[in-house]
């Protein structure tokens, strides 16, 4: 590349990578202070936080999956071209939506709905189960789990989708020519589409992770573990956002910040497995 | 169905429109004897594909199908007959080979066997998955490992393992659509031998890239250019005496 | 019939996924609008009520949301764009892939992060303190890799259709980037959108550059303005019912903005 246009894009490109490594770094910096003086009582301390994270987005993705699954088969089954596009662009546009505006309306919306009926329903029949055992409250780790379900199912179902429509013809072609029905059909083409799925499914999982706002709203901000889906409990994005604006001393801020580079290895961990995983899926 | 009539299918009038273009037209009085094997062949373009894919009622579950006429299966209409029930008779065999790849040898052909309801239990399954693959002159190649995934394979193996996989369904009759076109020599002369030999058992209705194919391997063979049925009848004579200008100059390889 | 039943499988994960993201929208309008009507265009000039009274209107916020994402936008757009056009033409270099990589990576980077990340750096390292400045390099950080991935996906089109006609009419290098960048246009202009609908919905990464009360109107660039979110959030934990009237008045609005960036993005995307 010519001299000139070459130097202008590099200082682009050394702009971008000396921001993400200042970002990386000011979060490493930030969390040596409190990482050395607590060590591991520091992540003992935060347990509550670090329990919430796993619980709400596993149970999340637990529900997402199936979901966008079949959301994708849907689409690239069923839907004839016309009409396929205004559903994909309804699905992007929920991908894209605040998710504050998630989080509200699960608050106020959703959270008492569904606490005078299904979780009502939950608590008083099935209330013997460690998982339902507790009264619902205003919010909840099944509720923060069922509003960031709805918000990462569309991304996932888009990933899934993208690789599942673009199966050649000729697979269908071929299971029908064995006699067989769509639902044969559809059963090989998920086949084939195992690593997207499971990409999917890793990303959606990392972005759920991350997820602030719309968790804090709904998960009840009770800094404590409990085995019941019912009860409050906090979340590590969530813990930071309440807690960091009223950190005054050197070793809580860098506390919060060590929180954070947990946050923050755990999901580029997951983003890394899942680019792995839809890299190696493109047969 | 009465698979005792001498022909296993007969075309009377066929007539097919894709997306308003006529493809095939007025093609009448086809007849497909019995335990031969039957080429179609033809310049690219004449709807060769397509009047296979009429055959086993594959062709209606694309959108803008249209297909006017009566084709006879052992008899019946074609059309009267549940699809499936015909797709399980009536084989087919594409172009490119198209095993499921993530699958094993093993399971290629199981799948199809399970699925159907043909057996359910272990020992059956084996036993049908080694005859397909006996019959499809695999057997001796794979057998040593069987599940090893498909992929594994050459072309002209994946190409008769999925000729495994129709035969495990024990068709009257197989479809092959230019079954050699994308595979090496060796590998394409394999499957003409193959074909000669389930002639005994089954029909083979063969759409042919190159009438040299045609003229080794058939026993009937049929001309189409251009949607229409030019001529069709015993190889030997189409080849040496044709009815048609036509189907000489395509013989003599001066058209596409 | 099995395939029946899928069929009313997949049917239902639709409307199952579907049906609640239209109850939001009914909710949106239900009770976003009489809020924004009973105030009127107060509504969008007026500043926050106070708590217990009244609705007043978010003019500040709306104001200040403008002004934190055009700032991202003037930080975001120079990177991004170089960054996209140096990836595309040098692609079999060890720079590019790793300078892709690491966009691809950065896009899923934890918003929160970046805020405190930010608020460390530039607020409190480089003394620029609490206000919609800071705020706007936030923003503007992860608005960068939105708009690179989609410009080099368009970009690289446009290189396949146009970068050897470029070069064998004699053209320069810069001469060759800028008719890849005209041609490809509309989808430069794409990510930008898509950069843009991503960030006015952002909350996180403002909670902790921007301020969180939301009186003051612009007056210069370091004024501790903040964004419509922010609003929200705070409204929403608030116990004051008028401030919750407020939170779903605001909640319409952002919504609208970013349904209208949404389908500005597809149409630029349709043009081609």
């Amino acid at each position: 590349m010519q001299k000139r246009i070459l130097i202008a894009t590099l200082i682009g490109v050394m702009a971008m990578i000396s921001l993400v490594f200042s970002l990386v770094g000011s979060l490493v910096y930030s969390s040596i202070p409190s990482i050395l003086a607590l060590k591991s009582t520091l992540f003992l301390y935060y347990l509550p936080a670090i329990y919430g994270s796993l619980v709400v987005s596993i149970v999340a993705i637990l529900l997402a999956m199936p979901l966008a699954t079949g959301v994708a088969i849907f689409i690239s089954e069923y839907l004839p071209r016309k009409i396929r596009s205004i559903f994909i662009s309804i699905n992007d546009l929920m991908a894209s939506f605040p998710t504050i505006i998630y989080g509200y309306w699960g608050l106020y919306e959703l959270g008492p709905f569904l606490n005078s009926t299904l979780f009502k329903a939950l608590n008083t029949y099935l209330g013997f189960i460690p998982l339902f055992s507790t009264q619902p409250s205003t919010g909840s780790y099944l509720l923060a789990s069922i509003v960031l379900s709805i918000m990462i199912s569309p991304f996932a179902s888009s990933l899934i989708r993208e690789v599942y429509s673009k199966i050649p013809y000729i697979v269908d072609e071929s299971v029908y020519a064995l006699g067989l029905g769509r639902w044969e059909v559809i059963r090989i083409k998920l086949l084939y589409s195992r690593r997207a799925i499971l990409g999917g499914m890793t990303l959606a999982f990392g972005r759920g992770l991350g997820e602030t706002v719309a968790v804090d709203l709904t998960v009840g901000g009770a800094f404590s573990i409990s085995s019941s889906l019912l009860s409050p409990g906090i979340t590590i994005p969530a813990l930071i956002a309440n807690q960091f604006g009223s950190a005054f001393t050197q070793l809580e801020i860098s506390s919060l910040f060590a929180l954070a580079l947990l946050l923050f290895i755990i999901g580029v961990s997951f983003t890394l497995i899942a680019k792995l995983l839809i890299l190696r899926g493109e047969r | 169905m009465s698979d005792s009539l001498p022909f296993v299918f007969e075309i009377v009038a066929l007539n097919v429109w894709i997306n308003n273009r006529h493809i095939l037209k007025d093609i009448r009085d086809l007849r497909i004897p019995r335990n031969s094997v039957f080429a179609i062949m033809g310049p690219s373009g004449s709807g060769k594909s397509t009047l296979l894919k009429v055959l086993n009622r594959l062709l209606e579950l694309r959108e803008g199908v249209k297909i006017e006429g009566e084709v006879k299966f052992n008899g019946e209409n074609i059309f009267n007959i549940d699809p499936i029930r015909l797709r399980r008779k009536v084989g087919m065999v594409f172009q490119q080979p198209n095993p499921f790849y993530n699958m094993s040898i093993y399971d290629n052909i199981a799948y199809a066997v399970k699925a159907n309801g043909i057996a359910k239990r272990k020992e059956e399954i084996d036993e049908i998955v080694k005859q397909s693959l006996i019959r499809a002159n695999l057997y001796e190649e794979v057998k040593d490992n069987l599940k090893r995934q498909a992929s594994s394979l050459s072309g002209g193996e994946q190409q008769r393992l999925v000729i495994a996989r129709a035969l495990a369904l024990k068709p009257e009759v197989l479809l092959m659509d230019e079954p050699t076109s994308q595979i090496d020599v060796v590998g394409a002369r394999k499957i003409e031998e193959l074909i000669i030999e389930l002639k005994k058992e089954i029909t083979i209705i063969l759409v042919s890239h190159n009438p040299q194919q045609a003229a080794r391997v058939s026993d009937y063979v049929s001309l189409l250019y251009d949607g229409k049925l030019i001529e069709w009848g015993p190889s030997q004579r189409v080849f040496t005496y044709p009815k048609s200008e036509l189907t000489e100059k395509y013989v003599a390889g001066s058209m596409g | 019939m099995k395939s029946k039943v899928i069929f009313v499988l997949t049917l239902a994960c639709l409307l199952f996924l579907f049906f609640p993201f239209s109850w939001i929208l009914f909710d949106l309008i239900v009770k976003g609008l009489p809020v924004i009507l009973s105030s009127g265009i107060n509504f969008f000039t007026g500043i926050p009520p106070i708590p217990g009274d009244g609705i007043g209107g978010i003019g500040t916020v709306i104001e200040g949301s403008l002004f934190i994402v055009s700032i991202a936008t003037l930080i975001s757009i120079p990177i991004s764009l170089l960054t996209s056009i140096y990836i595309v033409m040098n692609e079999g270099k060890k720079l590019s892939r790793i300078s892709r990589f690491l966009v691809e990576t950065v896009l899923e980077f934890p918003t929160i992060i970046v805020g405190i990340s930010v608020f460390m750096i530039f607020a409190v390292g480089l003394g620029l303190g609490l206000n919609g400045l800071t705020g706007a390099i936030a923003l503007g950080i992860i608005m960068i890799p939105y708009s690179t991935v989609q410009t080099v996906e368009n970009l690289r089109q446009a290189k396949e259709q146009y970068l050897e006609v470029g070069y064998s009419l004699g053209l320069t290098d810069s001469r060759v980037v800028r008719l890849l960048i005209s041609e490809g246009r509309e989808g430069v202009t794409t990510g930008i959108l898509i950069g843009l609908a991503k960030i006015f919905g952002e909350t996180a990464p403002l909670l902790f550059t921007t301020v969180t009360s939301f009186n003051i109107y612009l007056r210069s660039i370091n004024s501790p303005v903040s964004g419509i979110p922010v609003l929200i959030f705070n409204y929403a934990f608030s116990p004051y019912d008028n401030w919750h009237d407020v939170a779903w008045g605001a909640s319409l609005v952002l919504a609208l903005i970013v349904l209208l960036l949404f389908i500005l993005t597809r149409v630029t995307t349709r043009r081609r």
